[in-house]
């Protein structure tokens, strides 16, 4: 009985305005473009069925919006996950079904309008695609997939946040085909570098092999590990090294990153495309993902849709720590880590359930006090930056405060020093959120940065010792 | 021939007849739409095989969804309790059965009067639940429209004139009028049922495979959108 009894003032309601900034296109027209979007859209691919069904059985019976994150805390009606559906489904069914349009000349209907886009693009962006909303619709209705087709429908009329729009044309059509254009020599004097790091810190001799041919694994990581994620590449490289299984990294595209997946099908497949190449190029027979949640589950579900019939398997790095733990070929030491540790789980690899357990044992194996958050697993809450909202800085304050508001707490309750988040958009959002929320002594690290100070290398790993120390 | 008596049995004959009609075959094409729908998905998509266990073993767990229960208990358990009350009390009360044995020839097991005013009560009792959590609540006050409150009523009326006709001490009018409403309403609700959200339960298999397939996106449609609104050389 607790929505009957929920008070007005038992949450503090804020609500602002989201503002993030797109680039200039045309403004004129636009209920006809989008419509004109819509239809090809329609055309060519399956979210007519889908529309058709969820049109269909929604019951507006709202137990969807008990589990939104975002709704928890602005209390805004709009942002209830079915409400923000209907804004996509009414000019579905007005536009696109016979008896809409029947109905509309008979009765006069709803007529979209340059309001409506602009409430679509504002509701539609607050989302953070972390479709904790499909677990609880008794219709099985997913609304984050209602998301995904709005945010597509209004890129292709031009509105999509900047930051991503900017990443994505680098990747595809930038010189260095990456999402924080990193020219090549930067990312190979960064893993030299890493590779003395290896070497100074931890007394081992692991290599960043680039463009070996006819390999186990292609690695390919979030581009923003190679210069802000240290530790966490560092792990990378030795927990390859120390499995003992043929690897490499190629100097032709070297970013997992695929904003494609949040706002265009068109950029995710042509971005997805591209990794697929370079797969081939290496003759690598696997793709080895790095912590990225968006990044693993874009390659793990459209490499087999878009890459062909010879597509190479993905791989998740998590899962190969973990397959390499059960068979006795990665050593840990238990107890490594003293501290006490959490883990937050990005949305996009554990709602499907695909990685849920495997990181968590790996943390019992190495920590002595590792606590879990409550929800957490598939049932978990996003961090509040997901769906490519933590790329847009101008909303920092939204993000921080509102989105991702249940999680600070969830961190807070727990009283860790270490929260794990094996993947690059959490990790920015968790910072910027225990920044922004006085949890200052909470590190955010990743699963690898933790992994290396736990494993017990083999001795082919560890380095000569040197007579002279002259440049350490 | 008291005239509410020649209303009730062209209630109950051609009315019927044809509510029965529009129902059977709107909900045959309602289905057959869906599947269609969703087999071409599969084809356009690559999607070769049909996970029919899965199909199977989802559409029955959405039929008592416990965990989804979960965040509104009361408001759950007054739907599963209205649904299969209602559902019971049309398919398998005596009087029913009798007009289906006359209709098509063949009956089936029934429970008799007292059951059936028992589950009646309890189902009507549920839809009074549903509309508070739909008028009570924020969420639900905010969200709903007419067409929602209208789908209670129109639930309770055949359950509710069911009861009075069937019980005479407390039908405040004759029998033949109450059983009019109570026809007329049952001939309403089994026209609407194609046209709107009532159909849902003809369309439960297909919805646990569409979520799913909805994610499996046309290689190759990107292309053809971008060619098809002329912006294939559009940079980004």
């Amino acid at each position: 009985m607790k929505s009957l009894l929920r008070q007005e003032a038992e949450l503090e309601k804020v609500d602002e305005k989201l503002e993030f900034n797109i680039e200039e296109y045309d403004l004129s027209d636009r209920p006809r473009r989008f419509l004109e979007a819509f239809a090809a859209i329609l055309q060519h691919t399956n979210y007519g069925v889908v529309l058709e069904q969820y049109a269909r059985t929604m019951a507006k019976c709202s137990l969807c919006s008990l589990t939104c994150p975002v709704y928890e805390r602005t209390d805004n009606p709009a942002d209830m996950p079915c409400y923000r559906a209907e804004l996509l489904i009414r000019i579905y069914r007005r536009y696109f079904t016979p008896g809409g349009i029947i109905r509309a000349r008979l009765f006069g209907g709803y007529t979209l309008t340059d309001e409506d886009i602009d409430e679509m693009a504002e509701y539609y962006w607050r989302c953070t695609a972390c479709r904790r909303c499909k677990l609880s619709c008794p219709m099985g209705l997913d609304v984050g997939l209602i998301t995904h087709l709005a945010r597509w429908i209004l890129a292709e009329i031009g509105i999509a946040p900047r930051a991503l729009v900017v990443s994505v044309r680098e990747q595809l059509e930038g010189e260095t085909r990456n999402t924080s254009a990193f020219p090549f020599p930067a990312i190979k004097d960064s893993c030299e570098f890493l590779e003395e790091e290896l070497r100074d810190e931890y007394g081992i001799v692991a290599k960043f092999p680039f463009d070996v041919e006819d390999v186990e694994y292609l690695f390919v990581p979030p581009v923003s590990d190679f210069m802000m994620e240290a530790e966490t590449l560092m792990g990378n490289a030795a927990v390859m090294t120390a499995t003992g299984v043929s690897w490499t990294l190629g100097s032709k595209y070297y970013d997992a990153i695929n904003y494609g997946l949040f706002y265009s099908d068109r950029m995710l497949e042509r971005i997805i495309k591209q990794l697929v190449e370079e797969a081939k190029r290496l003759r690598a027979r696997k793709i080895l993902v790095g912590e990225c949640g968006h990044a693993s589950r874009a390659a793990k579900v459209y490499v087999p849709v878009y890459g062909g019939d010879d597509a190479p398997e993905v791989v998740n790095c998590i899962e190969y720590a973990y397959q390499m733990m059960l068979d006795g070929k990665l050593k840990l030491r238990p107890n490594a880590i003293k501290e006490r540790v959490t883990y937050h789980d990005p949305c996009n690899i554990s709602r499907s359930g695909w990685i849920v357990e495997q990181p968590r044992e790996l943390l019992k194996a190495i920590c002595a006090d590792y606590v879990d958050m409550e929800p957490n697993g598939v049932d978990n809450y996003c961090c509040g930056g997901g769906g490519g909202t933590v790329s847009i800085d101008e909303i920092r304050k939204w993000r921080t405060s509102i989105g991702g508001a249940k999680k600070a707490e969830q961190i807070r309750e727990t009283g860790a020093k270490y929260i794990v988040s094996p993947s690059a958009d959490c990790k920015k959002q968790l910072r910027e959120q225990c920044q922004d929320n006085g949890l200052d002594d909470v590190e955010v690290v990743g699963l690898h940065d933790l992994l290396i100070k736990a494993i017990e290398f083999p001795d082919f790993m560890k380095a000569p010792v040197k007579s002279e120390d002259t440049e350490e | 021939m008291d005239p509410v008596a020649a209303w009730l049995e062209w209630a109950r004959g051609p009315v019927f007849r044809f509510a029965m009609l529009v129902l059977i075959l709107g909900l045959a094409r309602r289905f057959v739409l869906s599947v269609v729908g969703v087999a071409r998905a599969m084809r356009v998509a690559g999607v070769p095989r049909v996970p029919w266990r899965a199909i199977f073993l989802a559409t029955l767990a959405s039929l008592l969804p416990v965990r989804k229960m979960l965040n509104r208990p009361f408001y759950s358990l007054a739907s599963v309790v209205f649904h299969i009350c209602f559902v019971a009390v049309a398919l398998f009360f005596c009087a029913h059965v009798i007009l289906w044995r006359r209709g098509i020839g063949f009956g089936w097991w029934s429970f008799d009067y007292r059951v059936a005013d028992i589950l009646t009560i309890v189902a009507v009792l549920a839809i009074v639940l549903l509309f508070l959590g739909r008028a009570c609540t924020r969420e639900g006050r905010r969200l709903s429209t007419g067409q929602d409150y209208f789908y209670l009523v129109l639930m309770v009326l055949p359950l509710l004139s069911g009861y009075l006709a069937a019980h005479p001490a407390v039908n405040p009018v004759s029998y033949n009028l109450m059983m009019f409403i109570h026809v007329m309403s049952g001939n309403l609700l089994m026209i609407l049922v194609p046209f709107t959200r009532l159909s849902h339960f003809v369309l439960l298999p297909t919805a646990q495979l569409v979520s799913e397939l909805g994610w499996h996106f046309v290689p190759g449609a990107g292309q053809k959108v971008a060619v098809a609104l002329g912006k294939e050389n559009e940079p980004i």
